[in-house]
């Protein structure tokens, strides 16, 4: 992927560089559609052109001119530093320890692309807000270096929030923390400062502070060293569990890295126990057999993790709700009213875990169930797959058990009607759960945004629907459950005519 | 112990037909016939990409054939019985698998399936191969990680095993170590052995039979003193071969025509027999075999 | 396992194992390193040992029973047959040595090497003496 200057040695410099930088500067767009992913692409193009363009044009519509630039100024500004963050993750990705020590320039080439993006970018945005502003007859080129100096600042410590995570917890607590009378008399001052030394130079100062920061890019960009080595294969592990978990196959905490481990003893110590007992209490009899084979099958989403951790987030939930009541002296009736759009999202999806994450755990451990298929006990051919699928809906059948304290206690403060209208779909959709194991494929990280997409508009429209009509909402509900029972019925007859469930995967 | 050994009536395994094809692609397996009778060892010889892990995976019924017939122990593979499977041990390729598990865990998981499981085997190859109880298997390296797979399969003294490139991560001594451990199944308990890897040095010290797979099919399977024995590498004019060949009555496996009408031709001679005097013919390794017969 | 009787194995060599079995212990026998009554490793032993399949061991074993160079005895350890008490004479030992004779002369011919040239070096390299 990274441009090969020796294919280009007898070309003079100028010409090499153009090719290496183009090559850089193309690599998310090429890496994507070798992903397969470019209808993703598209979705999420989409998608952030309606974000960003939806209150441009609003604002043009509404608002007086002047506003309205400023609108369309900002949201212009929000899609190029997001095409930046991404263009620098692609840059760091780019930027392997092995190669930087050894083709030779392709360092230099690194630091140079992102300096002239930057610079680029910064060019644009001030050129842009100067003519602009010119244009509707104020000081063009006073706004210019102004935009030109935010733009750079702004995207500059994106590029270094992105290289090194921990940036965000300053600024995130910068900011939590303006109400403190000293912290924001501080940063008054300063800024105030700023602006002074700004006002008397503003060429100067402009110029001066881009120095400085374009000094302080590039050194986001390692060396080839041990230490870039250590860097880069800490960000590898970070974009593989991200990408892994974002696909819907949760890794295990280990995959973290030391303090994953740490964090996640908790529930191994759950899962080592209920593994021990449950060899301890082996029998052949199917159920036995198939609550052992479940460990493996399952994985990091068995439902001894699973419901341990839904009822942990719902303990966390109701301290903090009840600490909250007590701190503030609101209701809880009045906070569960208030957060309910929340609340719904958070049950709804609670109960969709099963249906999400159990067909990636089966695709996980298919080789695992190469070697489970053989052990004697095992149910064998449709016995087999309807005792998975079972299996299965136990499982998600105890997540709904385990959310409807949670539910009854929303319904109680009032507002749970619509809770209960938003969390109504996800019964049908719980059907899914029983697809065809064997012909199971790999779902990328595009593949899982469809079905979370679905679930969202899903519930949306449903509580939009029954808060239209509060009449209809025990009517629905009903509708809801008896297509559950239908789509239930059909997907368990269905499964005489399937191949085995397990292997899973082996015929897609 | 010769009384493992005799080939019985029932064969061990038993494939007839084999026709596998992933998806709408190509067929893996072509119409493959296979027999395998108890007590025997016999290496699976073939290119990389011939098919070899399908052709494994098939025969456990881990895979379904499009066509053909596949038994094991006289029942077919798509429902084995409990009884059967137990009989069975099975070394896949990875040997990462489980990996969320302690060494001790995955025993204890896989012992409280089996009927019957030898602790003291276990127990013995754990020590003499020096494998660390409570670690996790992620963390163990791959020659651990290979010789617990190796020890989870002989653990409930199966009957069958089948090994597909069980050493890949192994050291020599490793090896030798394995190759012992399995001679000694051997002779213990008549297993049948199918094993299938590229370390033809391995295969020629513990395999008494060797099938080389070609095309989707198993062309040859006999035992290697006998190709060791029996097969040569005639070369000369096409007609002096031809003529060589049919005055012997041997079978010739393999043809390549050389420049300027001559011709090579391997060849397996009827057992016993010599060739005369003066005839181009030269032993072959079971290297050569390989190159020519897979 | 005795000192007497260390065989190492070939592999990758045109000569299968059995044989190379047979002419090792045929050669023992012949130069008087194994001697009438000594015992020689059970298969089992053998094949633990070399990691080689057991039949194979079996086979060179019952070749060599053929030939009257071992005898079996029922419930004990094969032994080297009685009647070879001591070294074999020279005349039936120096016929061990045709196989690899031939082979060198098939080269020598091949090179085309002369009859003198070729026996000026076999003299040359027994001159020498044994390798360290």
């Amino acid at each position: 992927m990274t441009a090969d200057p020796v294919a280009h040695s007898s070309a003079p410099v100028a010409a090499r560089r153009w090719p290496q930088s183009r090559a850089m500067l193309l690599a998310p767009w090429h890496w994507t559609r070798n992903d397969g992913g470019l209808w993703a692409l598209r979705l999420y193009g989409a998608v952030a052109l309606l974000l960003l363009g939806a209150p441009a044009a609003a604002a043009l519509w509404w608002m007086p001119l002047p506003l309205a630039a400023v609108v369309v100024g900002v949201a212009i500004f929000v899609g190029l530093a997001l095409v930046w963050g991404l263009q620098i993750g692609v840059l760091l990705r780019l930027d392997h320890p092995r190669v930087a020590h050894t083709v030779p320039g392709h360092a230099r080439a690194l630091r140079a692309v992102a300096l002239g993006l930057w610079l680029g970018l910064v060019a644009l945005c001030g050129l842009v807000s100067a003519l602009a502003v010119g244009l509707l007859g104020g000081d063009g080129l006073r706004t210019g270096l102004v935009v030109a100096v935010g733009a750079a600042t702004l995207l500059w410590v994106l590029a270094l929030a992105i290289r090194w995570w921990w940036l965000w917890v300053p600024i995130c607590l910068g900011f939590s923390f303006y109400g403190f009378a000293a912290w924001r008399h501080l940063v008054v001052a300063s800024w105030a400062w700023l602006q002074q030394q700004w006002q008397a130079q503003p060429v100067l100062m402009t110029l001066g502070v881009l120095l400085l920061q374009g000094l302080v890019l590039p050194v986001i960009f390692g060396h080839g060293d041990g230490r870039h080595a250590r860097a880069y294969a800490s960000r590898e592990r970070w974009r593989k569990v991200t990408a892994a978990s974002s696909a819907g196959r949760m890794p295990a905490w280990a995959a973290y890295g030391l303090w994953g481990e740490w964090l996640g003893l908790p529930w191994q110590r759950l899962a080592n126990a209920w593994l021990s007992w449950v060899c301890r209490q082996a029998t052949p009899s199917p159920r036995s057999v198939m609550a052992r084979a479940e460990v493996v099958m399952h994985g990091p989403h068995h439902w001894v993790r699973q419901l341990s951790t839904a009822l942990l987030v719902q303990l966390v939930v109701a301290l903090c709700l009840v600490a909250t009541t007590w701190q503030t002296g609101l209701s809880l009736r009045v906070l569960l009213e208030g957060g309910h759009v929340g609340i719904s999202v958070g049950l709804a999806s609670m109960a969709l875990t099963a249906v999400m994450t159990l067909p990636g755990a089966l695709w996980q451990s298919r080789r695992e169930q190469a070697l489970l298929v053989l052990l004697p006990g095992m149910p064998t051919g449709t016995a087999l797959t309807r005792a998975v699928a079972w299996r299965q809906m136990r499982q998600c059948l105890w997540s709904w058990a385990v959310l409807l304290p949670a539910l009854a206690t929303v319904v109680w403060a009032g507002k749970g009607w619509t809770t209960l209208a938003y969390v109504a779909p996800a019964l049908p959709l719980s059907a899914w759960l029983w697809r065809d194991a064997s012909r199971l494929r790999e779902s990328g990280q595009a593949g899982a945004v469809v079905p979370i997409l679905l679930c969202v508009l899903a519930g949306g429209l449903s509580a939009f629907l029954t808060s239209r009509a509060p009449g209809a909402l025990l009517p629905w509900l009903a509708v809801m459950v008896l297509l559950a029972a239908g789509l239930l019925a059909w997907r368990w007859r269905r499964m005489l005519h399937l191949p085995q469930a397990l292997p899973a995967g082996r015929l897609g | 112990m010769n009384e493992h050994l005799l080939a019985a009536t029932t064969p061990s395994v038993d494939l007839a037909g084999v026709t596998l094809a992933y998806g709408n692609g190509p067929a893996v397996l072509k119409g493959l016939d296979w027999q395998l009778l108890p007590g025997q060892v016999v290496g699976l010889l073939g290119r990389n990409g011939a098919g070899k892990t399908t052709l494994l995976e098939a025969l456990l019924g881990l895979r379904e054939t499009q066509a053909g017939k596949a038994q094991v122990f006289g029942q077919p593979v798509a429902a084995l019985d409990d009884a059967t499977r137990a009989r069975i041990g099975y070394v896949p390729q990875q040997s990462d698998l489980f990996d969320s598990f302690t060494a001790d865990q995955l025993l204890r998981y896989f012992r409280s399936f089996y009927p019957r499981w030898n602790q003291a085997k276990v127990d013995g190859l754990m020590s003499r191969w020096d494998i660390n109880r409570h670690q996790r298997i992620a963390k163990l390296s791959g020659g651990q990680q290979q010789r617990l797979s190796i020890i989870r399969a002989l653990a409930h003294d199966p009957d069958l095993l089948v090994l597909d490139e069980p050493v890949a991560s192994l050291d020599p001594a490793g090896r030798r170590d394995f190759l012992r451990e399995l001679v000694e199944q051997v002779i213990e308990r008549g297993t049948t052995v199918v094993f299938s890897t590229h370390i033809l040095s391995d295969l020629e010290r513990v395999a008494f039979h060797m099938a080389f797979m070609s095309e989707g099919r198993i062309t040859l399977q006999a035992p290697l003193d006998e190709l060791l024995d029996e097969v040569r590498l005639l070369s000369g004019t096409t007609s002096e071969v031809q003529g060589l060949v049919q005055r012997l009555g041997a079978t010739a496996l393999k043809r390549k025509p050389l420049a300027a009408g001559r011709e090579q031709v391997l060849a397996r001679l009827p057992a016993g027999t010599q060739l005369p005097a003066g005839a181009d013919g030269e032993a072959v390794t079971l290297e050569d075999l390989f190159m020519e017969l897979t | 396992m005795e000192d007497s009787f260390a065989f190492s194995i070939q592999t990758g060599s045109a000569e299968p194992i059995y044989r190379q079995l047979v002419e090792h212990v045929r050669r023992r026998i012949a130069s008087g390193q194994l001697r009438a009554g000594d015992e020689i490793p059970s298969v089992r032993e053998l094949a633990q040992v070399l990691a080689v399949h057991p039949m194979t061991i079996s086979k060179a074993y019952s070749l060599l029973e053929a030939e009257g160079l071992l005898e079996r005895r029922r419930g004990l350890a094969m032994r080297v047959a009685p009647q070879h008490l001591r070294a074999q004479p020279a005349a039936s030992r120096i016929e061990l040595l045709r196989p690899v004779l031939s082979r060198a002369a098939a080269e020598a011919r091949q090179l085309q090497l002369s009859k003198r040239a070729a026996l000026k070096l076999f003299e040359d390299i027994l001159d020498e003496g044994p390798e360290t």
